[in-house]
């Protein structure tokens, strides 16, 4: 059985405007061990899909159906107190903003201190020392003095790495990574990803990496999945996922990655069109309108995420997928 | 931080300048003369004058004003016209009961404020939420002078339970001590004074600190309602801590920051002398003696107050940078500061 | 940077404001103090001596006394006002004493007086076996020391009654010099007859007696460290708070003997807290009741002693420049108000319209005085035919003992009366002490006033009338016949003879109206039934000894 499993979920934000579906059908599974990437532009409710699976979800936004089993257990249905119990115990998060996810009045030690004893009854000269160790691990020199920094005194790159030192200091199965690289400068970016990699085997978790970056997907996931509109439309190992992709929005995608050798008196590829506005969900395929591929039935049936056959883990919601090119 | 503070304090003695200067001018030019006060019925045109002249008011102004600051700067802030004694022995025997009524104003206001604030912050829209609304506008327009009569009026004229007016029973008054009434008493273990000094305090500090705690909780709400937005609040919950200690530990310690700054201008302002509470309290402290001091046109009382809440508003404002910097690591005050 | 200490062990820091501390705090205190006001005190450091214990409020033996400020000293040289007259009238003494319902004086710490057939000499006979409050003898020489440093050219600036009392060198009257022949003899020589003087050393101010050896030991100034022969005795003195006074064990008149054991006097100068006070037992009994809270005072449960006034309440018209130079000017002023009329709106019952200058008590030669009745007709003909169509009226703002209305109150009834008359009139209002500037140096014809007699003489009030000085005599009323009345008034003694002067006087008035006189009022106290004894003297203030309590 997988970690995690999302099965159909459905999460809402009453607006004045009227109900806003940020996610509308989402389904993914995540093994022990494994690195998934949830890849989509923004507004496509990756992040969104994250947070309910935290249970970290704004007021007024809920989950509105479906299920999120973790480690057997249905965490939609646990309450605020097992939930914590979850959060940072089980499953770790790191967000997109280092400059601002770290308390700037507490000392960093004190922040990943505060982690270990939301969770273990240790005294807090043995926490500190773990977080200090912890820090180490995490690739940051000095950590037994860098552990008496606030958080202002580091930069972005070292913020990020105390992120994950907070996040995985309690062992947690899964590590849910919302963009955590697309703040930082390219070469930091590399440093931060190969972190989480070699973490990954360390600590043999699952990660739950989030991004828009097909170059961050390429790098280290394992498998991906590909959301649109708040529903997920492939699902696929990654190296398949690149040279194979099933869904038109996939090939859409990969087509607009700029390649060095591209004559730059082109202009770069875009997808037509734009992404509809989630308040104006229509009855078919999100995608339809920006398709190349649409067909009548695409723009008045929404086609279900299925299987493909023969090809063990993957999915893929599209009545016409691509063949192979 | 010494060199910071040792700055602000050079600029303070500019700021006591303009202060003193100010309020010279202006009792000398604009209000009325002293003499009627102190002479009474039979005062004659005659015997104004010469009481004018025996207390160097014939002099020019400017003659005047240089033989005040020469007294300043040995200490001596001189003699009230209306009973001879010495300026600065009235404000120190009088300043320890305003301290006393501010401090408990505050600390009404401040916990209040802040309890009511965080609680409508957290829980929006609901009835914490409204009721915050509600008493922070009825806070800051209800008049100081009507809440203080009805409370005397209700608490001690009609239901009898509370003392109208006064620090103290004359009979309990402490003898020495630190002029903190309820100190002093608790102290010497006088229990029956110690309480009786408390129910004197109930109504002036509540009425005081009506005002204070309904800027205090509109001030705790909207910084709460920020900080619980941040990425930080977010990261925490993330981490799992509980829901009560993101409030407390992760949302409420950094929206104190600002909230602190308010805290200390309002005690500021409070020990400045609450002249319509202390009046209408019988409340023996420097605002009763300023307002007193201004009617009777005694000069040197009016400049000595005034120039002693100039001191305790640049200290205050001193005080509370510091204690920012202490809260907030980082900011710093060692680079340029100005 | 210094304050930054670093936490080494990771606690998290003690720095961090805890909101839970406080409210802690708070509760602790809170649950404390119900607590707190059950237990018994015990080996306390108070003010208050064994011996009394318990609250102010529930005690027998205390008189708790309200007043609106506080005293601005307790030597009786240096004061003017009746805040400070409330406390030192029950430490110190008198020669002679007013009575309490008249305006006449007996022998008090004097046994005996006699006055010299010329007036210019006084020799008093002083009691003997009296005491000081600190065990010094009472006798001629502290009357000579507690006079003699009020006398030029002793007196300082900041003695307000001197030169009213004793006279001044100026004005070539007052004590010339006193003598003392044995122990027990006073003579004072004046520099011109004057018949107030026995009045005058009735008075609570400046001429209290005060133990010499005290004016050695406080230099000369007692107002923290009084010390009288009087019935009370000083106890302690908490600024803007409380006078604490205890009873005299060896005061030596035993008919007049101190009935409570001690007097607290209070000091809040808001009304409604006063009134307050009274009905909630802090005190016994509230000075400073006006109209307005005569009736909460009642509703209350409380009792109002009501005591006729030595004042005046009236209006000067300017005889020195403007309109109201013309004395017929003046009369149509007279006729165009009722004062009946407006005295009853005004004050209702706790006024008595003025038919004469001075109040009847005090002056009953004055009862069948007649001032010009009220004929508005005949006002608004003057007024045409010397074409006086406006007119301005200045005023003070606030109320006033002897207009508890207020200045601006009674200036608008006077404009409508006016108005009536055919003219407009214009009301300058300002707030007391820029009143008191202003009125010597603006020009107006009207002016709103009022006057407190002193020593209960008819020169005091008169005399405002013959004064060079403009403060006094505001409507710069220059009489020579009127003048020499006055002269010759001060000088003639008591008697048929004299009260005719003073009826010629204010007969005077009434025709040359220099003033047009409203109402004298009446004094309002507030008092708790358990109080017993307690009558306000016509001329001065509290004998407290006289009350009892319970």
């Amino acid at each position: 059985m997988a970690l995690l499993e999302v099965q159909d979920l459905v999460t809402e934000f009453p607006t004045r405007a009227g109900v806003v579906r940020a996610v509308n059908g989402v389904t993914f599974s995540v093994d022990e061990g494994e690195i998934l990437a949830v890849v989509g532009e923004s507004g496509s409710g990756k992040s969104v899909t994250a947070l309910s699976i935290m249970g970290l979800l704004q007021d007024p936004g809920h989950i509105a159906h479906g299920s999120i089993t973790f480690d057997g257990r249905e965490l939609s249905a646990l309450s605020d107190r097992e939930m914590e119990e979850v959060r940072g115990n089980q499953i770790g998060m790191i967000f997109q903003e280092p400059m601002t996810s770290l308390n700037p009045v507490y000392r960093v030690g004190d922040q990943i201190v505060e982690a270990i004893l939301t969770h273990e009854k240790i005294g807090k000269k043995e926490a500190w020392e773990r977080a200090v160790e912890m820090l180490r691990v995490v690739g940051i020199p000095s950590p037994e003095e860098r552990a008496h920094d606030f958080p202002h005194q580091m930069s972005g790159g070292m913020r990020q790495r105390v992120m994950i030192a907070m996040a995985l200091v309690c062992r947690p199965k899964l590590l849910i990574a919302d963009e955590p690289t697309t703040a930082l400068d390219v070469t930091i970016q590399a440093q931060i990803l190969d972190l989480i990699y070699r973490l990954r085997d360390a600590y043999h978790m699952a990660v739950l990496l989030i991004t828009h970056d097909l170059g961050v997907v390429s790098e280290v996931a394992d498998r991906a999945v590909v959301m649109y509109c708040g529903r997920t439309v492939e699902e696929a190992p990654v190296a398949e996922l690149f040279m194979h992709p099933h869904h038109p929005y996939t090939t859409g995608l990969l087509q607009s990655i700029p390649r060095l050798e591209d004559d730059s008196s082109e202009r770069l590829y875009a997808i037509e069109g734009t992404v509809p506005d989630p308040l104006e969900v229509g009855e078919g395929c999100p995608f339809a309108n920006r398709c190349a591929y649409a067909a009548d039935r695409c723009r008045s049936e929404l086609p279900a995420l299925s299987p493909v056959p023969g090809e063990g883990h993957r999915s893929i919601r599209c009545f016409y997928p691509l063949e192979v090119h | 931080m010494a060199k910071y503070v040792l700055k602000r304090l050079m600029m303070a003695v500019l700021v006591l300048f303009g202060v003193v200067t100010i309020v010279f001018i202006i009792m000398r030019a604009f209000s009325s003369d002293p003499a009627a006060s102190v002479l009474g019925q039979h005062a004659t045109a005659e015997s104004m004058a010469a009481w004018r002249a025996s207390y160097g008011l014939d002099k020019p102004l400017w003659e005047q004003y240089v033989s005040y600051l020469a007294g300043l700067l040995h200490g001596d802030l001189g003699y009230s016209y209306y009973d001879h004694t010495s300026v600065a022995g009235q404000i120190m025997g009088r300043f320890p009961a305003t301290i006393e009524l501010a401090v408990c104003a505050i600390l009404i206001a401040g916990v209040f404020g802040i309890a009511l604030g965080v609680a409508a912050a957290v829980h929006k829209r609901s009835f914490w939420d409204y009721f915050s609304t509600v008493v922070s506008l009825v806070g800051v327009s209800m008049p100081v002078f009507w809440l203080g009569i009805l409370l005397i009026i209700l608490f001690a004229g009609s239901l009898h339970v509370l003392p109208s007016t006064g620090r103290i029973d004359p009979m309990l008054q402490p003898v020495g001590g630190t002029g903190f009434y309820l100190l002093d008493t608790l102290l010497s273990g006088d229990f029956e004074a110690f309480g009786n000094a408390l129910a004197h305090m109930i109504l002036p500090s509540v009425t005081l600190a009506m005002y204070s705690l309904a800027i205090i909780c509109r001030m705790t709400r909207s910084s709460m309602l920020d900080t619980l937005d941040e990425d930080y609040v977010r990261t925490a919950r993330a981490k799992g801590v509980r829901r009560r200690r993101v409030q407390t530990h992760h949302a409420l310690r950094n929206a104190m920051l600002p909230v602190t700054t308010v805290i200390g201008l309002e005690l500021g302002s409070l020990l400045g002398g609450a002249m319509l509470t202390e009046t209408i309290f019988a409340w023996p402290g420097i605002g009763k003696l300023a307002v007193d001091a201004i009617q009777q046109s005694d000069y040197p009382v009016v400049q000595g107050v005034v120039l002693l809440i100039g001191v305790i508003y640049v200290l205050m404002n001193i005080v509370v940078d510091v204690v920012y910097a202490y809260l907030d690591p980082r900011i710093t005050y060692t680079k340029e500061e100005g | 940077m210094g304050l930054m200490n670093s936490s080494k062990t990771g606690t998290l820091s003690s720095r961090e404001l805890s909101r839970r501390t406080f409210v802690k705090a708070m509760g602790a205190i809170a649950a404390a103090a119900p607590v707190a006001l059950n237990l018994a005190g015990c080996g306390s450091q108070r003010a208050s001596e064994a011996g009394s214990s318990g609250t102010s409020g529930s005690d027998s033996g205390t008189l708790t006394f309200g007043q609106s400020s506080e005293p601005a000293s307790l030597d009786p040289a240096l004061i003017q006002d009746g805040a400070s007259s409330n406390v030192t009238n029950q430490i110190y003494e008198t020669l002679v004493r007013f009575d309490e319902d008249s305006s006449d004086v007996q022998p008090w710490l004097a046994e005996k007086y006699e006055i010299s057939e010329d007036g210019l000499t006084y020799t008093f006979h002083l009691r003997e076996g009296v005491k000081f409050h600190d065990g010094t003898d009472f006798n001629a020489e502290a009357v000579k020391r507690s006079i003699d440093r009020q006398l030029e050219p002793n007196r300082t600036e900041d003695m307000p009654y001197a030169s009213f009392n004793f006279g001044s060198e100026d004005s070539g009257t007052g004590v010339a010099s006193i003598e003392c022949p044995d122990d027990y003899t006073v003579v004072f020589t004046l520099c011109a007859s004057s018949t107030p003087f026995i009045k005058n050393l009735a008075m609570q101010l400046s001429s209290p007696i005060v133990s010499p050896s005290a004016l050695d030991e406080y230099d000369n100034d007692l107002t923290e460290n009084p010390v009288g022969t009087g019935p009370f005795t000083f106890r302690s003195w908490d600024h803007d708070q409380s006078i604490v006074l205890d009873a005299n064990e060896d005061y030596w008149n035993d008919d007049a003997a101190p009935k409570v054991d001690t007097i607290v006097f209070r000091f809040i100068s808001e009304t409604a807290s006063r009134v307050t006070a009274l009905g909630n037992g802090e005190c016994d009994v509230i000075e400073g009741v006006d109209m307005s809270t005569a009736d909460q005072v009642k509703s209350a449960g409380k009792e109002i002693l009501t005591t006729e006034g030595m004042n005046i309440n009236y209006v000067v018209l300017r005889t020195d420049q403007g309109p109201m130079m013309d004395v017929e000017a003046r009369r149509a002023v007279r006729q165009a108000i009722d004062v009946d009329a407006l005295v009853d709106a005004l004050y209702g019952d706790y006024a008595t319209v003025a038919n004469s200058f001075m109040p009847v008590w005090m002056a009953p030669y004055d009862k069948d005085v007649e001032q010009l009745a009220y004929d508005p007709d005949a006002a608004a003909a003057t007024f045409k035919e010397l074409g006086i169509t406006e007119l301005t009226m200045l005023t003070y703002s606030s109320q006033r003992n002897y207009n508890p209305a207020g200045g601006q109150e009674l200036a608008e009834s006077i404009q409508g009366y006016l108005s009536d008359a055919g003219v407009k009139l214009t009301i300058n209002s300002y707030d007391w002490t820029t009143y008191l500037d202003r009125n010597t140096v603006e020009d107006w014809d009207l002016c709103a006033t009022g006057w407190i007699g002193d020593n209960g003489d008819p020169d005091n009030f008169m005399n405002l009338f013959s004064d060079t000085d403009p403060s006094i005599n505001m409507s710069r009323f220059a009489n020579d016949d009127y003048t020499a009345l006055i002269q010759k008034g001060t000088q003639t003694p008591d008697g048929d003879e004299r009260d005719d002067i003073y009826l010629q006087c204010e007969k005077m008035i009434a025709d040359q109206v220099p003033a047009v006189v409203i109402c004298h009022t009446q004094t309002l106290d507030g008092y708790d039934s358990s109080v017993k004894g307690l009558v306000r003297p016509m001329v001065g203030t509290f004998y407290l000894s006289e009350v009892s309590k319970g």
